[in-house]
């Protein structure tokens, strides 16, 4: 890379040679130590003990699902043998995996804070970020996102759930209160050219801040900056530019990444710093890129902090970003017993993936994980937090189709 | 750099040959080796579940056929890799992903595509073994790839001091390749 010969100079020609292995396997790199660092521990025992103790082989083995079956045959009472047998889940290995999701879960280590409250999350919090109905888009509207264009719902068929054992979960989680974003507008508006002053827009979604040139009904391409005043979320679009069709590849990782951080620092906000959470290509865009980040310092959540769409020309022409950190305080949390008597009580919203969430189909289904993750809740009086939920997830066998993967989000704040 | 195979951390050929009777031999391979081929298999499946999966199926093969293996200038990590990467493929047929993830999933066990896995492997493993600010710049720079001003920020130095470290860098590592070949197979 030119960047890279021009500044280090005064190497040796291995050295160089071996800066640019290095950034060509970047990719490659960053996915290794990643990926090494999330092994569970439950499951890197119990594969080795069948390695090296276990029963024979069988001849040869469908899928690992079966191994799991061999190993833990689930003595699951709810649910049909057959069901039971397919599904095979680990479900004995949860309690060590939750303590140790857990304290994965956990943030950084906190200095002693003040009581800290939080919203409960509602029904909606917590299926924001559920698998949504297909939704087709045919204009561009400054304040529904093409990153996220419908928000989630829950399945609708009925599904029976069990669980050989559950752990005790941590005594208290962190959460976190949000900065509000609505300001960024009338300074945004000017950073990113939008000629039009900012106005409120009442839609469905609730009143947003929005600053906008061109858009249906107008002929002239959209180029618009919103922020919610509910939820605080940023919706960006910008269509004047879009010449995909002479650029030869989409943009390189780095430059894409580095275009994305860039523009979140132009409007204040921490995108040098944020994580990486993702990075790909855009279905319907031929050669735009999808780079998304994460929060600084919080654990999993349901949605990403920013996501942005990268052109060729280094252009954003779509971001979805949420609010940075204000500041962060502990939860007490209730039994993890008690989150998933209200799983089985059917009081919360299942999702299943890999199928329509319109499906009424019935299944039967086994938990096979536990871990914390944190979901938007806006607040009545405009402030944003992340709270943190159990998520319990499983497969679920699904009468007419085949096995899929099932999750639910269980509040897990105990009397504050 | 050269074009090399990868030694470090590799099996020896002595416990590859116990491992073919012997389970806790097999363990010892399982030790060495499930951190690449989990990384692998996680590489092209959906999620951590899927992983396992490909994970548990990759070293039952490799059991049930490490009598057959043959070390004929093939490293063993290749060979595991090559299992892992047919089992992904055969899952990707099995559930339909692979009309999705087209020819990228077709040219997973083409020996360049598993030399490139080893290789970022190997450099790993010398990377690692560099002191902390070291190993620090060569990340942002090259694994999280950070322009020298942000890598700048984010360790609190100058940007010349950040391209001066990241020099240091490359030559640690250099040596430390050049010492290792120099030094004999480093068979673990």
């Amino acid at each position: 890379m030119a960047d890279n010969r021009r500044d280090l100079e005064g190497l040796s020609s291995p050295e160089q040679e071996l800066a640019r292995r290095l950034e060509e396997l970047g990719l490659a790199l960053s996915e290794q130590e990643r990926a090494e660092a999330e092994i569970d521990p439950t499951f890197a025992r119990t594969l080795r003990a069948h390695l090296v103790h276990g029963e024979e082989l069988a001849p040869h083995p469908s899928f690992a699902r079966d191994l799991r079956t061999r190993l833990q045959r689930p003595a699951a009472r709810r649910i049909s043998r057959p069901v039971a047998v397919r599904l095979g889940t680990a479900a004995v290995a949860v309690a060590a995996l939750l303590a140790a999701v857990l304290v994965v879960s956990r943030p950084f280590s906190p200095p002693p804070a003040p009581p800290f409250r939080a919203p409960s999350p509602t029904t909606a919090d917590l299926v924001f970020a559920y698998p949504a109905p297909r939704t087709v888009i045919h204009h561009l509207t400054p304040t529904v996102s093409l990153v996220h264009p419908a928000s989630g719902v829950a399945y609708r068929g009925r599904l029976t759930l069990a669980a050989h054992s559950l752990p005790r979960g941590p005594s208290e989680l962190r959460a976190y209160r949000l900065a509000p974003l609505s300001g960024i507008v009338s300074v945004g508006r000017i950073l990113l050219h939008i000629r039009s002053p900012v106005r409120q827009v009442t839609t469905a979604t609730g009143t947003w801040a929005v600053a906008a040139d061109g858009g249906y009904p107008s002929r002239r391409p959209l180029h618009s900056l919103a922020v919610s005043l509910r939820t605080e979320e940023l919706i960006y679009h910008d269509r004047r530019n879009l010449k995909l069709p002479r650029a030869r590849a989409p943009l390189d990782r780095r430059h894409t990444i580095a275009a994305a951080r860039a523009w979140l620092a132009r409007l204040g906000l921490p995108g040098q710093r944020m994580p990486l959470r993702s990075f790909g290509d855009v279905p319907a865009l031929a050669k735009v890129r999808e780079v998304s980040f994460d929060w600084i310092g919080v654990g999993r959540t349901a949605v990403d902090a920013a996501t942005l769409w990268v052109t060729p020309d280094r252009s954003i022409i779509e971001a979805w970003v949420w609010p940075p950190l204000a500041h962060g305080g502990t939860l007490p949390t209730r039994p993890l017993s008690s989150a998933w008597g209200d799983v089985l009580k059917r009081r919360l919203p299942l999702a299943v993936e890999g199928v329509s969430p319109l499906l009424h189909a019935a299944g039967a289904g086994l938990l096979r994980r536990v871990s914390v993750v944190f979901v938007l809740v806006p607040e009545a009086k405009g402030q944003l937090f992340l709270v943190p939920t159990y998520r319990f997830e499983g497969k679920v066998h699904i009468s007419g189709a085949s096995v899929h993967t099932w999750y639910t989000l269980a509040p897990s704040a105990g009397r504050q | 750099m050269a074009e090399r195979r990868p030694v470090r951390d590799e099996a020896s050929p002595k416990l590859i040959a116990r491992a073919r009777h012997d389970r806790t031999a097999f363990g010892e391979l399982y030790d060495l080796y499930l951190p690449r081929v989990y990384a692998f298999c996680r590489k092209y499946s959906d999620g951590r579940e899927g992983a396992e999966d490909l994970t548990a199926l990759t070293f039952e093969r490799a059991l049930a056929a490490i009598g057959r293996y043959e070390d004929r200038e093939v490293p063993f990590s290749r060979w595991l890799l090559r299992i892992a990467g047919n089992a992904v493929i055969d899952e990707a047929r099995r559930t339909g992903r692979a009309a999705k993830v087209g020819v990228e999933i077709e040219l997973l066990t083409e020996d360049n595509q598993l030399e490139q896995w080893e290789q970022a492997y190997w450099l790993r493993t010398h990377v690692d073994s560099l002191p902390e600010d070291q190993r620090r710049v060569v990340k942002l720079r090259f694994y999280e790839d950070q322009r020298f001003q942000d890598v700048a920020t984010l360790m609190g130095r100058s940007e010349g001091a950040v391209k001066q470290l990241l020099r240091r860098a490359l030559r640690s590592l250099r040596l430390r390749i050049q010492e290792e070949t120099e030094g004999g197979s480093g068979y673990g």
